[in-house]
């Protein structure tokens, strides 16, 4: 009643605010949210750094954005997932092997939710982890270059939703199935769910030096759809929890059908446990088939193939898993900083289910159950449940922390976010988002240490909120002051593709590791070049390989004869330049494919079937100097 | 017109003269990289840096008879890292440079290629050649063994003849293939 009033407030001043504005001669501007000094907080001068480096998914583009807070400013995209013919990747040779999975080269996917490494449950700057979502993938981004060094593919999965979250010292990048299918897959009716279908929790080592990934075990699950997760920390260290819905186990309409029952639940999964039944060799070998893409030490990405894993069903391991009853259809699964606390935002439900660790251990020990699920016991709710959050909102779904007792909690439904207090469970404020929020963002908010300054909002709609584009709108954050008791809107700024999560990392924490070029001495590329006197042509039957160089403000060689009709011509493209942001560009007129964008140092590959003969041009496309334009060249072909 | 530029020389010299003074006066207290670096973006230069350029060398270094050893090093690297840009006897990317070292102090050499990107936007004659060639010189990664290897390949080459364009060192782009019908 108090909001429905609030609102009314709201329009009647929008109204009176716009004849206001309208007598004045100038334009309206909503006022709705925002406050006095906001300018000065989010102002960062011309030649100033951000406070922050915020990394945004990119949903449905399949990138990573990366932006600067408080200014909200766009700095760059991160190819991960999806062909980016701006910088070649996907395109060129070296990067083609990036996108291979065992259906082939896929060309996109979708990015959900970005994961910083972090050591004692610490964000330490080293990689950035993001799913695909849907041919179920998981990326690691290197911090010091900003490109994605190696893309793992994910077996005996229907959907890569509820990843990759974390373990506190990046032990494990962990990953559940959204959908389940029959594993190993067969082709049996969809009807036969209940009998048939699997759902798969996988754990991927990561390697504390290199960050190389690989698939560790795979732990089997009774089939229903798994969802968000976190790991334990603190007292819960050793434990992951995830979401799940489809209870219910239905395989139609689930927005009906697995909507029925009152509760869902979360899965705690001892994940120390399974490292040790593994490690006693009790986990079995299934066959199965994968990619893992990763670029070798002369930055070029090599598939490999595997063909195996480590499976744990989860049924023939008591202890392993257990099931929290959570209200209704949760999503979010988030724990608070000391690790006591797991928060579930029941999407379906007014309330936001609290469950404690103590509590649950406490449960387990005195058998506390209520039935089971395919061999795993379901908790007691009472028994597990420390507290619910009355109220929040319509629609709760992630919960972020800002380190000093609170609880930030997004409303789908109700477009706001609700503070609460740990403990008490009380909403003690909260602050109209524009609109439908999905997930929020505080730096560091999932970690023990959060950075609790601000709560980014990750907005789906914005409809109203920016100059029209068609019907197709951007998708947008907020950046909230969360500093006093009052949450403070301060600044709106759109955002790339559909960002689902976020993180944040203090730009203190990256910003002197930028790598600046490559050194042009340690290119191992194979076609590499380290002078224009190493440049020129080879020619392998219809095969032609072109090493170029370049450097401001030429190519060599920039005449090139000897092509043929029929020809495939690989032009191996060196930049020589050793300085920073100098690369160099690569396109040729006709060629079905990318430009290329070659890095200081760097060898970049691009393949051309000319199909005609004729003389044509090529030229730099990055502008690199005051000769830019008469950095170009011809290439003859001859019939 | 002839007073006028004296007077100007003069005015100019006694600026430096003060310049100095005034860095030497201040002599208690070391000049740090930080305050050269302000210094010169203020365009104020010591009688050493308007000759001898800016950048890590502060004296003309003492320089033995060519060591054709070193000469030979410096010249893959002048292959690898100068030639892209320039030639010996005449102009190409940037200005040609077989005299370089009679026209120029070791010193000057020594900080221009150490030194390049500062060179060209602060110094006043690394700035009359940007406006000349339209071109920064680029970031080469040069150390000072490099910088030393490189002047000890000038010097060995700055009283011999002049080449064609095709015999000058690093000379680029390699004959197309020869199996090509196409290129003749």
């Amino acid at each position: 009643m108090k909001q429905f009033k609030l609102r009314i407030a709201a329009v009647i001043f929008c109204g009176l605010a716009a004849i206001v504005a309208a007598v004045a001669g100038c334009s309206a501007k909503k006022e709705i949210g925002g406050f006095g000094d906001a300018a000065s907080k989010v102002y960062v001068a011309p030649g100033s750094y951000d406070e922050l480096y915020a990394f945004m998914s990119g949903g449905f583009s399949g990138q990573v954005s990366v932006y600067g807070l408080p200014s909200g400013r766009l700095f760059k995209v991160i190819p991960v997932f999806s062909q980016d013919p701006e910088k070649g990747y996907g395109y060129s040779e070296e990067t083609k092997p990036m996108l291979m999975t065992s259906h082939g080269f896929i060309p996109w996917d979708d990015a959900h939710h970005a994961q910083l490494s972090r050591t004692n449950d610490s964000l330490d700057g080293k990689w950035l982890f993001i799913n695909g979502n849907n041919t179920p993938r998981v990326a690691r981004i290197d911090l010091t270059t900003f490109e994605t060094d190696e893309i793992i593919e994910i077996p005996n999965s229907g959907g890569n939703h509820g990843s990759p979250f974390i373990t506190p010292n990046t032990e494990y990048v962990v990953a559940s199935t959204r959908f389940s299918v029959p594993i190993p897959q067969k082709d049996v009716p969809i009807s036969s769910y209940k009998e048939n279908f699997k759902g798969s929790i996988s754990f991927i080592k990561v390697d504390p030096t290199t960050g190389h990934m690989k698939l560790a075990f795979q732990i089997l699950v009774p089939g229903i759809d798994y969802d968000l997760s976190r790991a334990g920390k603190g007292p819960s260290y050793g434990w992951s929890f995830f979401t799940s819905y489809n209870s219910e186990q239905e395989n139609t309409l689930l927005e009906v059908n697995a909507s029925k029952n009152d509760k869902d639940f979360v899965a705690a999964v001892n994940w120390k446990l399974a490292e040790e039944l593994v490690a006693q060799g009790k986990g079995t070998v299934m066959p199965c088939n994968y990619m893992h893409n990763f670029l070798d030490e002369a930055r070029i990405a090599k598939s490999e193939s595997i063909k195996q894993v480590t499976v744990l069903n989860a049924k023939g391991f008591p202890g392993l898993i257990y099931y929290l009853p959570t209200p209704k259809s949760p999503h979010g699964c988030d724990v608070d900083p000391s690790g006591e606390y797991i928060v579930a935002g029941g999407k379906l439900a007014a309330l936001v289910a609290v469950h404690s660790f103590t509590k649950m251990q406490k449960a387990i020990e005195n058998k506390e159950f209520d039935g089971e699920l395919d061999g795993v016991p379901i908790l007691k709710y009472e028994s597990v449940l420390a507290g619910e959050v009355q109220n929040p909102g319509l629609g709760p779904l992630h919960t972020e922390f800002d380190g000093k007792g609170y609880g930030y909690t997004s409303m789908f439904l109700s477009s706001e976010i609700t503070k609460w207090k740990i403990g008490t469970w009380e909403v003690v404020d909260r602050i109209p988002v524009y609109y439908s929020i999905g997930h929020l963002m505080i730096p560091g908010g999932d970690t023990r240490n959060p950075y609790g300054k601000y709560v980014v909002a990750l907005n789906k709609i914005t409809k109203d909120r920016y100059l029209p584009t068609g019907p197709e709108l951007c998708q947008a954050g907020q950046l909230i002051d969360i500093t006093g008791d009052k949450m403070k809107m301060l600044l709106d700024f759109p955002l790339i593709g559909e960002p689902h999560y976020a993180q944040a990392i203090p730009a203190s924490l990256l910003m002197d590791k930028s790598v600046r070029w490559y050194s042009i001495d340690e290119n191992k590329n194979p076609y590499k070049v380290k002078s224009e006197a190493e440049t020129g042509i080879k020619r392998e039957g219809n095969t032609v390989h072109v090493k170029v160089s370049t450097i401001r403000t030429h190519f060599a060689p920039d005449n090139i004869e000897g092509i043929k009709v029929g020809d495939k011509v690989y032009f191996h493209v060196t930049n020589l330049e050793q300085d920073w942001d100098a690369p160099h560009g690569f396109a040729v007129m006709g060629n079905n494919n990318s430009e290329l964008l070659v890095m200081p140092g760097e060898t970049r590959t691009i393949v051309w079937e000319p199909k005609k003969s004729g003389v044509y041009p090529f030229y730099c496309t990055d502008f690199c100097s005051a000769l830019h334009q008469e950095m170009s060249g011809y290439i003859r072909v001859s019939n | 017109m002839k007073t006028s530029n004296n007077f100007r020389s003069i005015a100019a010299l006694l600026a430096i003269f003060i310049i100095n003074v005034v860095l030497a006066g201040c002599g208690a207290k070391e000049e740090t990289q930080a305050e050269r670096e302000a210094r010169w973006v203020e365009g104020r230069m010591t009688s050493f840096e308007y000759e001898h350029g800016i950048g890590p060398v502060t004296q003309e270094p003492e320089l033995g008879p060519i060591d054709p050893a070193m000469a030979a090093k410096g010249k893959e690297l002048f292959i690898q890292k100068c030639a892209t840009c320039h030639y010996l006897d005449m102009k190409k990317t940037g200005p040609p440079l077989r005299d370089v070292t009679k026209r120029r102090s070791a010193a000057y050499v020594l900080n221009q290629v150490q030194n390049p990107e500062k060179m060209g936007k602060l110094h006043p004659d690394g700035k009359k050649l940007v406006a000349q060639y339209m071109q920064y010189m680029t970031i080469q990664g040069i150390t000072p063994e490099i910088a030393r290897q490189l002047l000890e390949f000038l010097r060995s080459v700055a009283d011999q003849p002049p080449v064609a364009t095709e015999q000058q060192p690093g000379f680029g782009t390699p004959p197309p293939p020869p199996d090509s019908a196409a290129t003749k």
